[in-house]
């Protein structure tokens, strides 16, 4: 070869590489654009993928010995920005401490015992036995960087392994991508130090950034079936919803793949070429393979520090049984670890029978692969199909198996899974049509992985789909979705379920627990506790105790227990709270005589007087704004000073707000004393999830026996199967069999899926007779009956109001305010950024809105005869 | 020692491998992470390499990596079998 062939060469190489270097800083750009925009991961990955991109720069500019300490100071710098100084700051020193004691002149079992007494320290503070001086957020970052990765690094030291340098050790330990997703907490020691590239290498580039891809893709996957497939248990009543279920909680683990993919896409931008993990897993054609798919940084953990030394130790049994007996230890210890980690990421150390009973059975069914695999393989006959196809049905025969586990896993007993799969037995067309739908993706889609594995997928496929091609490709696809142009030429289900993962918003019943786990939190664990609340009583008394909060100590001063009917609580009469420090400013919380939330009034209505009685939850009552501040009061004020009438002179309103009040509840106040006030117009309030507050409500009326006194209503839960519902000690689906349990003496109690579900088919019915009886009521007082939308200041576009059609029937005026806090100024019009009440600022904001919306009505009213009733 | 390599690799092919050829990886690549080897069929191997060679493998073994490589698989076999006559 000539020299200037040979020069001819290097400078087309050089060329390549800083093609392809470019390429990759594009598509960084093009990845960091996406996770700005979905807001993937938030707060943390934006500020991670920021610093991996900027750090891959430079790494391309500096000499390659120095790539290592960037990454570490990169990793470190990632402490800081996302969970702050101190924080940071303590963190990196317990890692040190706990490395350094690795490190010891000590020997190996002294060293492993004083990891053990720190490890047991931090799991006291953890446990908050002690005070500690950083936040609650450095535990799962910290469990993640330490609580597997340690066992790994010990285990080397103690058998002689030598770190290559310290900055490789604090690579390890301080990995970047860990401050974003504490869910990658194993890598294999010896293999982190084998990835490690010394040299910058494209492949390993293009490699990583096609998972950073395939990571986002997984992740927004994950939104879109968060959001539109998985569906509420309670709600599952055919074969249709049970599957769609169990695919739904199994495909939610695209939120770990997704993670797992972009963690390690991110080392791969630093040159740690580290093995693809969650490869394919929906088309594992059996346990063992799913086993090798899933995780494999798990299996190898688990291989190297469980597995093999269980069978070698055992190997004199027989190899059968050795490996048998080394599978079962290893499930048994995954069982107990993924509890180990619920403790340092999450706080609390569930052992829950289903786990047992999946973690057992998976155990199984990887053991019955592994003796499969352990038989000398045969040489293949001519089959009557091809393989390819026996793999294809193979992996949708897994698919389901795993689907249906799944589901197991994903439930909070036994029971209440049994109760859900009895939904199965109601096969319905859109049953039979997810399952053929399921079969057929699994089923093509592993049937082409097995030709590509063959190699008979074609040269072309090959050359098209190299790792940058397909990168680039899925990037500019999430790019394009996410364009408003793009979505409006899409099918409107398509376009909505992309709208649908715009944002990291939970979806409606995440939003409901969240925003009911502030004030109801008597149902938690309601099925399995060892003694739940029998009586309402028993229940106020538990919500009572709860002293957790200062807020929360604040809000029980002013309750009173109601077990006499419906009410189950209301507020204390003539109460005078200053509220305490915790609040931001200083107010205060008073009730009248009557027990609201207002100054006092006659109870004889004044002649001249228009009064309205109004009803609702914390937002009607005024949580978080003091005295006078109230939308009702501010609309009372301006009626008094602004609205002239020739036949009302004087305007009350009176507030029956209460806390978390919902259509029953106001009905039942409003008949206890609203109506005594002799009130012109009554307004109940309805919220955005007034259905699932009244499942919440029905629950609690089924599980605390609270007292019905109307006899309508308690044949409409009499036939829901809702009277006198066992919530004893053992969860036992179905009434036939709990009455076969009383019967051999043991304490049934209804599950609480099947609670759920039977309120569920109730709650519309209730809703409707809870608007027709307000009106019946409202009419025998000679009150002009309002329905009034109105919630917190939550996100989210305006809604049309549950139910309407009901309130329509029952001749009931509708005012819709859910749009009323513009979207701009909600962070401003709220309590506080943990509250979402809104302040006084967003009650002048309602009172605006309602007074122009009642002037027409009452202005109607003035025109009326004074003896017209309504 | 070919000998030995020769009918390693014919076990790998007919009885581990699925997809990758194993003529065609270099005898010094690592088939862990070229995703030949993995866990279970380490285990098949070590079974496999202990009754036809007659040679005892032990965790450590593993843990040392002794099994990583044709050319690493070879070398420990040959060096078990000295040892055991």
């Amino acid at each position: 070869m000539t020299l200037a062939v040979q020069a001819n060469a290097v400078s087309t190489q050089q060329t390549s590489a800083h093609y392809r270097r470019w390429l990759a800083i594009a598509q960084i750009a093009l990845a960091i654009w996406i996770v700005y925009h979905y807001e993937i991961e938030a707060p943390a990955l934006p500020t991670v993928m920021s610093l991996a991109a900027c750090g891959f720069v430079i790494s391309t500019l500096l000499p390659d010995r120095y790539r290592l300490p960037l990454f570490v100071v990169l990793s470190l710098l990632g402490l800081f920005a996302v969970l702050g100084l101190t924080d940071g700051a303590w963190l990196i020193a317990i890692c040190l401490l706990l490395i350094g004691t690795c490190h010891l002149p000590l020997p190996g079992p002294t060293r492993v015992f004083v990891l053990v007494l720190l490890g047991g320290l931090l799991a006291a503070l953890r446990m908050t036995w002690g005070s500690s001086p950083w936040s609650s957020a450095l535990w799962p970052v910290l469990g993640s960087m330490c609580m597997f990765r340690l066992i790994l690094y010990v285990r080397a030291i103690l058998s002689g392994e030598k770190p290559t340098s310290a900055w490789n050790t604090l690579a390890y330990f301080f990995m970047l991508p860990n401050v974003a997703f504490p869910l990658f907490p194993v890598v294999d020691y010896k293999t982190f130090q084998r990835s490690c590239s010394k040299t910058a290498e494209d492949d390993i580039y293009d490699r990583g950034l096609l998972w950073i891809s395939r990571g986002l893709t997984h992740l927004i996957l994950y939104r879109v079936i968060y959001n539109n497939v998985l569906n509420d248990p309670a709600e599952i009543s055919s074969l249709g919803d049970l599957v769609q279920f169990m695919l739904g909680t199994f495909l939610l683990y695209l939120r770990v793949s997704g993670q797992f993919h972009i963690a390690i896409g991110i080392l791969h931008l630093f040159g740690f070429g580290l093995p693809e993990t969650n490869k394919l897993y929906y088309l594992s054609s059996g346990f063992t393979d799913m086993w090798r798919r899933m995780n494999i940084y798990w299996t190898e953990f688990m291989t190297k520090t469980v597995f093999n030394p269980t069978y070698f130790r055992l190997k004199g049994l027989g190899q059968i049984k050795a490996v048998g007996l080394a599978t079962a230890v290893v499930f048994i210890v995954t069982w107990f670890l993924h509890s180990y980690q619920w403790f340092w990421l999450r706080g609390g150390f569930p052992l829950r029978f289903q786990d047992i009973l999946f973690w057992g059975i998976l155990g199984i069914l990887v053991h019955r692969g592994v003796m499969k695999e352990f038989r000398p393989r045969q040489p293949s006959k001519n089959a009557i199909f091809p393989a390819r196809w026996i793999s294809g049905l193979k992996a949708a025969a897994t698919f389901f198996v795993i689907c249906f586990l799944w589901s197991l896993w994903s439930v909070q007993s036994l029971a209440d899974w049994i109760w859900l799969m009895s939904a199965g037995t109601n096969v319905d067309a859109k049953g039979l049509a997810l399952l053929s739908a399921a079969f057929t993706t699994v089923f093509v889609l592993a049937t082409l992985e097995r030709s590509a594995l063959q190699g008979s997928s074609g040269k072309w496929a090959q050359t098209v789909l190299t790792p940058t091609a397909r990168s680039i490709v899925g990037l500019i696809l999430l790019l394009a979705v996410a364009q408003p142009a793009v979505r409006t030429m899409l099918p409107p289900s398509l376009a909505s379920a992309l709208n649908s993962v715009q944002s990291p918003d939970v979806n409606a019943r995440d939003n409901f627990a969240q925003s009911r786990g502030y004030y109801e939190q008597l149902d938690e664990n309601g099925g399995v506790e060892e003694s739940p609340p029998a009586t309402v009583a028993e229940a106020f008394e538990k919500i009572m105790r709860n002293q957790d909060t200062c807020e929360w100590q604040f809000h029980t001063k002013r309750w009173r227990l109601r077990d006499d009917n419906l009410l189950m609580m209301d507020l204390t009469p003539s109460l005078h709270l200053p509220y305490p420090r915790c609040w931001t400013r200083s107010m205060t919380f008073s009730t009248n005589s009557w027990g609201m939330r207002d100054k006092e009034y006659a109870l004889e209505k004044p002649g001249d007087t228009l009064r309205i009685a109004i009803s609702g939850a914390s937002h009607v009552m005024g949580n978080g704004v003091s005295d006078g501040e109230t939308f009702e009061q501010v609309v009372e004020d301006r009626l008094q000073r602004e609205f002239k009438c020739e036949r009302y002179q004087r305007f009350e309103i009176l507030n029956f707000g209460v806390d978390s009040y919902g259509l029953i509840q106001q009905l039942v106040s409003l008949e206890e004393n609203g109506f005594k006030f002799s009130p012109d117009i009554t307004i109940m309030t309805v919220r955005r999830q007034e259905r699932s507050w009244m499942r919440l409500y029905l629950s609690n009326v089924a599980s605390y026996h609270a007292r019905i006194s109307d006899d309508s209503l308690q044949e409409l839960l009499q036939n829901a199967g809702l009277a006198d519902i066992d919530r004893s000690r053992v969860p036992i689906p179905f009434q036939s069999w709990r009455v076969s349990a009383k019967k051999l003496g043991i304490e049934p109690a209804m599950p609480s899926s099947e609670l759920e579900a039977r309120v569920e088919r109730v709650a519309d019915e209730v809703i409707n007779w809870s608007w027709q009886h307000f009106s019946e009521m409202s009419a025998l007082h000679g009150a002009l009956p309002i329905a009034l939308a109105i919630d917190a200041v939550l996100d989210g576009p305006p809604v049309a109001i549950p139910n309407l059609e009901a309130i329509e029937n029952a001749g009931i005026h509708a005012i819709n305010l859910y749009d009323v806090f513009p979207a701009g100024q909600r962070e401003a019009i709220r309590v506080s950024e943990a509250d979402i009440h809104p302040n006084a600022a967003g009650h002048r904001i309602i009172a605006d809105r309602l007074y122009e919306e009642l002037v027409p009505i009452i202005r109607a009213k003035c025109m009326t005869h004074p003896e017209q009733k309504q | 020692m070919d000998n030995v390599r020769d009918i390693v690799k014919a076990f790998i092919r007919d009885q581990i491998a699925s997809g990758e050829s194993i003529e065609e990886i270099a005898d010094d690549t690592n088939l862990k992470d070229n995703g030949i080897l993995d866990s279970l069929s380490t285990l098949k191997l070590v079974s496999f390499l202990e009754q036809e060679f007659h040679i005892e493998v032990q965790a450590a073994d593993l843990e040392a990596e002794r099994l990583s490589s044709m050319n690493s698989i070879v070398g420990f076999v040959v060096e078990r079998a000295k040892k055991g006559r």
